[in-house]
């Protein structure tokens, strides 16, 4: 309902996406990693690892261009091994479906449905006669098949 | 496919006013809204303003266990109070947040047995609200982008929007990328200048309660109906064809405590079905 301190901010701020330019002090290093991710930015990839920009300072690099650009930038790994991922999209979260046996809401994953659906179609004459039994059809089809299978 | 999107009216504790009373009876408003989204049996429903309360209280519904997938395992995935709920399994979900604002979309991609192909890509979003030109920037922006993350994820694939867009159909907001993407269901089957206000203070107390403090500018308290929630579709080679849309929860069901008409919500809720030709 109220703004927040970020709305109040950004109330004299153009809402379009400005384009990011090179700071005239850009070092080599900044540049190789603005055109990499300048290059992500306009391709059709969703993620950009940079494991060849791993040390602390280009990783920060890294981070900050990341935010010019509007992407997610998250970094990973331990010591040498530890380098930045850039995404336009957020990683994916989990959904949920309630598993009765153990009377919980449980992480969902979905097991190969169109592997499922040969078995059972949907599009069975029942559904069409009964439009009630379709939602038995996909009750029994994604939340009880899997457990009988098992 | 029966779609339903409602916004059920959050009335966060630190917005009250100093004797701290719930003016919006969320204690009794919430289960009849369960009652009423059991009885919808839509098959995709997309709820704005859900509160970790609602939320954990709605995962207790045995309706909701026994038919619908959902999209937060975790009430963290909540905020701002996007929560979809789908007949049809959810192969991922995305929450990004928005720029400007602490507002986010809700992607999921649903999988939709015997259609070709066989996925929907789902939106949900409470955009900024607020009549000023600043805000409409915001909501052109947030529109942008969420249309932005559709494709990135699904160029292709066939897209639904269903939320409190918060778009200010009194004051004729165009948003054009919005209108030259997606099929605005409701204006497919109703004039341009129909109604449709899914949000009027005129006729619904509970939101003239909310529009009485929706802004802390005291210039923009105005008793305004708007169409603010919105059901779009972007279908590809005509996969899904609209077949009809209704407002719904715009009678009220009794009364208060406090003798006030009991509403639902201070929005009302929109329905639209679709046929495949699949």
């Amino acid at each position: 309902m109220d703004q927040t301190a970020d709305e109040r901010r950004s109330e004299n701020d153009a809402t379009e996406r400005v384009t990011p330019t090179i700071p005239p002090d850009a070092s080599e290093r900044y540049l190789a990693i603005f055109n990499a991710i300048k290059e992500f930015s306009e391709s059709d990839l969703i993620e950009l690892p940079l494991p060849q920009f791993s040390n602390t300072r280009a990783r920060t690099i890294a981070h900050e261009v990341a935010d010019l650009f509007g992407l997610y930038h998250r970094s990973d790994g331990r010591g040498k091994d530890r380098f930045v991922t850039i995404r336009k999209t957020v990683p994916p979260t989990t959904s949920g479906r309630y598993n009765p046996e153990t009377q919980t809401w449980e992480e969902c994953t979905i097991l190969e449905p169109e592997k499922l659906m040969i078995l059972f179609k949907i599009n069975n004459p029942l559904v069409s006669i009964f439009p009630a039994s379709k939602t038995i059809l996909m009750n029994l089809l994604f939340l009880r098949l899997p457990q009988i299978i098992k | 496919m029966k779609c339903l999107t409602f916004n059920v009216l959050y009335d966060p504790p630190d917005k009250r006013a100093a004797d701290q009373i719930d003016y919006t009876f969320t204690s009794i408003r919430t289960p009849l809204i369960f009652e009423f989204l059991s009885k919808s049996d839509a098959d995709i429903i997309t709820l704005n303003e859900v509160s970790r309360e609602f939320f954990e209280s709605i995962k207790q519904q045995t309706w909701l266990q026994n038919c619908y997938f959902i999209t937060s395992m975790d009430s963290e995935f909540l905020s701002p109070g996007n929560l979809i709920l789908s007949k049809f399994p959810i192969k991922t979900s995305f929450v990004h947040q928005l720029k400007l604002s602490h507002k986010a979309v809700n992607i999921a991609e649903l999988y939709i047995p015997g259609t070709e192909p066989s996925s929907i890509w789902l939106a949900t979003a409470h955009l900024k609200a607020g009549p000023v030109a600043t805000f409409a920037r915001m909501r052109y922006a947030q529109t942008k982008e969420m249309i932005e993350q559709l494709r990135y994820l699904a160029p292709e694939g066939q897209w639904l929007v269903m939320g409190d867009l918060n778009i200010r159909s009194f004051e004729k907001e165009e948003i054009p990328h919005l209108n030259s993407t997606f099929l605005d269901v409701w204006t497919h089957f109703n004039s341009n200048d129909s109604d449709g206000f899914t949000y009027d203070p005129w006729n619904n107390t509970l939101a003239e309660f909310a529009s009485s403090r929706i802004s802390s500018l005291e210039s923009t308290r105005v008793k305004m109906a708007n169409r603010y929630d919105r059901i779009l579709i972007r279908s590809k080679n005509a996969l899904w064809k609209p077949t009809g849309i209704s407002i719904l929860a715009k009678e009220p069901l009794g009364e208060f405590p406090n003798k006030t008409p009991l509403y639902l919500s201070d929005h009302f809720a929109l329905e639209a079905e679709f046929s495949s030709s699949a």
